[in-house]
């Protein structure tokens, strides 16, 4: 198996680019990441977009991408695994190159949602549901993870003040970020005087969906500029309702990642947080913090940069927006960015986790970068 | 917009798990299942259908929610919770209704299925009806 390099990223701040379709935004990031790579050659073009079809009733788009590029000869494919599509396209493009099927691949994450008015979005977000039995009686991703903000606090006697320090800890961060699309600081305060969006969870505490794209080119062969490799890549999932699991209140498929922490000891972290619970739970599963102190540890500033573990130094998802099926591509691009030094200086590191988590935890992918010198 | 969304036989052919909550048990094992499925954990394929309509329920938790999909704008704010048939111990993520205080949540646990209106779709299309939850009434 050869090794797989980090050739270039690039990457657009989220927002609502109203006067940007999917070509626009997806053939921007490709356009200067292969210019980033040296050259216009690629040998595939993976597209991980979850909202193409629904929102700009387009398939076939990532052939659309291409078109819009003039690269009329590249073979190329949409990837589709819901909030969780840029992990999947990342490791089907790491599985490509690391076999030897192609030399030279651009992975797409991009997807636009805020073309839709809130009520709209809601409804296609819920299709991250089971959309037959749940969203059908008005269930929504949303109100799922209230559902598992509860439970934990319940389960170990918190507040909702102190889930909530997720998001005023994201906000800290983002601020030495120039991508993050929000880097307003905000107090608890904020927090609980925003409106309510499913008991407990509150406006100023959730990820707010954005129109996103960023690009990734993975080769055989490092770059001039610098060296990362992806070392690690993999999917687990669990096929079944929230509501049939032992415990709601777990991320059961990162809990099966639990063991690469010692296996590669990455000290970098970009986690999925659209809603601050999948933040703390994901610490919990991954094995940085304890079950149940996963808040005190936040609060204390345990991963803030500058750290021996830095988590989210990006601001996650919660202050670079919630843009679906991209949402990895920008948790990745960011983690490279740390491992570079390039924008993101948060202190010296060579190895970085990055993970996304499809809907209610039904899927994660995890990848494993690691500078070499 | 179009005048309707939801193509009849989509909804035709749910009828039963939407209005008599019909699930699927293993004779293997026991298990049972709703939505049903066609092959159980156990790894048996002989599925049995039954119905949870008739069953007692308990409300394990809700949350109540605001920021609704668009079907559901002139019901917000709605309940959803988890609710679990005591015989089987499936759970259903479901709506609950008929909620006149939070508190009423918090005191009465046991919950019955009722038949009510899900959704109308446009217009012209078909009004869609389902099994949801309300807290017991005693007596
Ligand atoms: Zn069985």
């Amino acid at each position: 198996m050869r090794k797989v390099y980090v050739l270039s990223y690039s990457l657009m701040t989220a927002g609502r680019h109203y006067d940007k379709g999917l070509r626009e935004l997806a053939g921007k990031v490709l356009l200067d990441a292969l210019e980033r790579s040296g050259s216009y050659d690629v040998d595939m073009i993976v597209l991980a977009s979850a909202l193409s079809d629904v929102v700009e009733e387009q398939l076939l788009a990532s052939s659309i991408v291409c078109e819009y590029l003039s690269l009329e000869n590249v073979p190329n494919i949409r990837v589709e695994l819901g909030d969780a599509s840029s992990g999947a396209a990342l490791r089907y493009a790491y599985e490509l190159v690391r076999t030897g099927a192609v030399d030279k691949v651009a992975v797409i994450c991009a997807d636009k949602i805020a073309d839709l008015v809130s009520t709209r979005a809601n409804k296609v977000l819920s299709y991250l549901c089971d959309s037959t039995y749940e969203s059908y009686l008005g269930v929504t991703q949303a109100a799922q993870a209230a559902l598992m903000t509860r439970a934990y606090m319940r389960r170990f006697d918190y507040r909702y003040e102190d889930i909530a320090m997720w998001s005023v800890k994201m906000h800290e961060h983002a601020q030495n970020n120039p991508h993050a699309a929000m880097r307003r600081k905000i107090s608890v305060k904020d927090i609980m005087s925003s409106e309510v969006v499913s008991d407990p969870i509150r406006l100023f505490d959730t990820a707010v969906p954005l129109d996103g794209a960023s690009c990734i080119v993975l080769s055989s062969e490092p770059g001039r500029e610098f060296k990362i490799v992806l070392e690690y890549s993999s999917t687990a999932c669990c096929n079944a309702s929230l509501c049939m699991r032992p415990e709601i209140d777990r991320l059961y498929t990162l809990e099966r990642f639990r063991d690469l922490a010692s296996k590669f000891s990455p000290t970098l972290f970009e986690l999925c947080d659209k809603f601050s619970i999948f933040g703390i739970l994901g610490l919990e599963a991954l094995g940085l913090s304890e079950r149940g102190k996963a808040p005190r540890a936040i609060a204390e500033g345990m991963f803030d940069p500058g750290s021996k573990v830095v988590v989210n130094a990006s601001g996650g998802l919660k202050c670079m927006g919630y843009t679906v099926g991209a949402c990895g591509g920008y948790l990745t691009c960011c983690l490279i960015m740390e491992l570079l030094q390039d924008k993101l200086n948060v202190g010296e590191h060579s190895v970085g986790l990055v993970c996304d988590v499809a809907g209610i935890d039904r899927a994660s992918n995890v990848l494993i970068f690691r500078r070499e010198s | 917009m179009p005048a309707y969304t939801v193509p009849v036989p989509r909804y035709w052919r749910r009828i039963g798990t939407y209005y008599r909550l019909e699930a699927s048990r293993c004779r293997n094992c026991g298990r049972v299942y709703y939505p049903p499925r066609m092959r159980c954990v156990c790894g048996c394929k002989d599925m049995e259908k039954i119905r949870l309509l008739g069953g007692k329920f308990q409300l394990i938790d809700f949350t109540v929610l605001h920021s609704v999909s668009e079907d559901f704008e002139k019901q917000k704010p709605i309940f959803v919770g988890i609710v679990e048939e005591s015989s089987t111990n499936v759970r259903i993520i479901t709506q609950i209704v008929d909620v006149a205080d939070v508190s009423d949540l918090e005191k009465s646990r046991e919950v019955e299925p009722v038949f009510r209106v899900v959704k109308r779709d446009g217009n012209v299309g078909i009004i869609c009806y389902g099994t949801k939850f309300r807290p017991k009434i005693v007596g």
